[in-house]
């Protein structure tokens, strides 16, 4: 399977390289990209020197122009497909329809990716981006089980790829408007999920309180690990109970199904996390890599790595999410 | 922002008697050096971090006795002690161990995990601090080379000395987790005992509170009058 992993500056393109890479997914400075954070993505000559750098090592870069584009500000979208395929990215990560064909009729040699944020889940869904826009790989959303990944995979003759370790979104991608609603700005068309400009943290004796715009998100004692302030991990109290309504804290981690994936047919796996540094980059490429190679080669490909990834999880607790899932 | 700095347990604890007895106008220069270097071999940090405004923080090491103020001009960045009362004249605060500040400087370590497990603190302008954050890590930072060029042509020397000095910081920390065991582990062990009391009578509780009601008929127990999901009655 082919590892595919986050930078969010040349440093980390760098550094997930020279831990063992396959594909580094990166974004350009500016709303077209789902992480859109301050300080953090590429300019256009950035992103070249990246590529010629990747390329040179046998690594290949895909560029994610992954939010939808808003009424009116559409060149901004096109320019930044028009510049990715001028600068040679070897896919560029789409999920908007308006741009997936803009794309289509513009770079037919470009090879397209529908991204997660497209949230295509199904066979139809599925088959109707691969014959409208030739997309050649899925990025499935983080709500399939295993038997559905491998029941999709025999029926839709596109890539797939899923994710495989780090933040969880609930399960609603592409379609998210909880951070909107709280602060104005959207994951889905701004790239912003619980823009920092919102956030603020206050150390109230022993607690933490969390806060996004006016909504307290949570409130963490002074034994707990803290999680990212989005309202959709925030602990709420109703009833007289406090507790996570949406989803808990935590980061999905597949280290202990890769087998099962390949055996579903996944083509690749994403680790999520452009907005993280690049320690953790080359922790978790570096452990992915190494499980990867030991499973290639017959061994457990667990051994040593899963205590390690838990430090950098949100929360610090890990979970395997729907691939497992005991619900419907 | 003026929450208290709990000190965290490293060999820079140690520093502190000595520190307190360096003229303020060394530790000053000392600053002062460190960012016109930092400044010279990282510019872009300065220009990519101050693209929208420029800003002030402070840096609290929980560690040592001394916050330092850090101003952030893509053309005069200052690094001093800071003064007292000077905690609300910065846009934001980052509290946490001196080993974990400098692993982020040089992106040795991850500023999310770190937070995620409270070893790092953050208070004021979030967006500020992730900006630098970002910044940081997307330069290369190396300490050691940085140390060695200041002292010219004593650097291979300094090397040498810096190489023996993580070395001995190394076996401190060791010897100081140990001495920290030794004395935590009784308290540890009589707190997991209270805890698993505390459990057991929660249960307790809860099973009396439960054969209570069984025996309560009905149409005497208590109703809430809160419904939280209740909706408004149609007119």
């Amino acid at each position: 399977m082919e590892l595919v992993c986050p930078a969010g500056t040349p440093a980390s393109l760098r550094a997930a390289v020279e831990a063992g890479a396959d594909v580094v997914y990166c974004g350009f400075r500016d709303a077209t990209n789902a992480r859109n954070f301050p300080g953090l993505n590429f300019s256009r000559t950035e992103l070249a020197e990246s590529v010629t750098f990747a390329h040179k090592h046998g690594v290949h870069v895909y560029l994610a122009c992954n939010t939808y584009p808003k009424a009116g500000s559409e060149d901004i979208w096109h320019k930044a497909v028009d510049d990715a395929v001028a600068i040679g990215v070897d896919a560029v990560i789409l999920a908007d329809i308006g741009l997936l064909r803009y794309a289509r009729d513009k770079h037919p040699d470009a090879r397209l990716h529908l991204s997660v944020q497209a949230s295509a889940s199904n066979e139809e869904a599925i088959r109707f981006y691969h014959r409208e826009f030739g997309v050649r790989r899925v990025v499935l959303p983080r709500v399939l089980s295993l038997e559905e990944i491998r029941m999709l995979n025999r029926r839709i003759g596109v890539e797939t790829e899923v994710f495989a370790f780090g933040g969880m979104c609930v399960m609603a991608e592409g379609r998210c408007s909880l951070s909107s609603y709280a602060t104005g700005e959207s994951p889905n068309m701004n790239g912003v999920c619980s823009p920092a400009s919102y956030v603020h943290y206050e150390e109230r004796g022993d607690t933490t309180v969390s806060r996004l715009g006016d909504f307290t998100i949570n409130i963490y004692g002074s034994d707990e690990k803290v999680g990212y302030p989005t309202l959709c991990k925030g602990r709420f109290s109703a009833m007289g109970k406090a507790g996570y309504l949406f989803e808990e804290p935590t980061s999905l981690d597949v280290t202990a199904i890769l087998p099962e994936l390949a055996d579903a047919g996944v083509t690749a796996l994403k680790i999520e996390g452009r907005q993280r540094g690049k320690a953790y980059i080359s922790q978790v490429v570096g452990a992915f890599r190494a499980s990867l190679d030991r499973i290639a080669s017959g061994q457990n490909g667990q051994a040593g790595i899963r205590g390690n990834l838990t430090s950098l999880s949100e929360g610090q607790t890990d979970t395997t999410g729907a691939y497992r899932r005991s619900w419907q | 922002m003026s929450s208290t700095k709990r000190p965290s347990f490293t060999p820079f604890l140690l520093v502190n008697p000595v520190l307190r007895n360096v003229p303020t106008f060394a530790i000053e220069r000392l600053c002062r050096h460190a960012m016109t270097t930092m400044h010279r071999r990282h510019k872009s940090i300065f220009e990519r971090v101050t693209e929208h405004e420029t800003f002030s923080l402070l840096i609290s090491p929980t560690d040592l006795d001394m916050d330092l103020f850090l101003v952030l001009d893509p053309h005069k960045p200052e690094l001093r002690p800071a003064q007292k009362g000077e905690e609300n004249a910065v846009a934001a605060r980052i509290i946490g161990p001196l080993p974990a500040l400098l692993g982020l400087l040089e992106g040795k370590s991850d500023g999310d995990a770190l937070f995620f497990s409270r070893a790092l603190r953050i208070e004021g302008r979030t967006d500020l601090v992730v900006a630098l954050r970002n910044a940081l890590d997307g330069e290369d930072i190396d300490l050691r080379s940085a140390v060695s060029e200041s002292f010219g042509v004593l650097g291979p020397a300094a090397r040498i000395a810096l190489r023996v000095a993580e070395r001995v910081y190394q076996q401190m920390q060791s010897d100081m987790n140990r001495v920290a065991d030794t004395l935590i582990s009784p308290i540890e062990k009589r707190l997991n005992g209270l805890d698993r009391r505390l459990a057991d009578q929660g249960e307790n509780i809860a099973g009396l509170e439960k054969s209570a009601r069984r025996r309560t008929p009905r149409s005497n127990r208590p109703v809430s009058s809160i419904d939280d999901f209740a909706l408004p009655d149609h007119p």
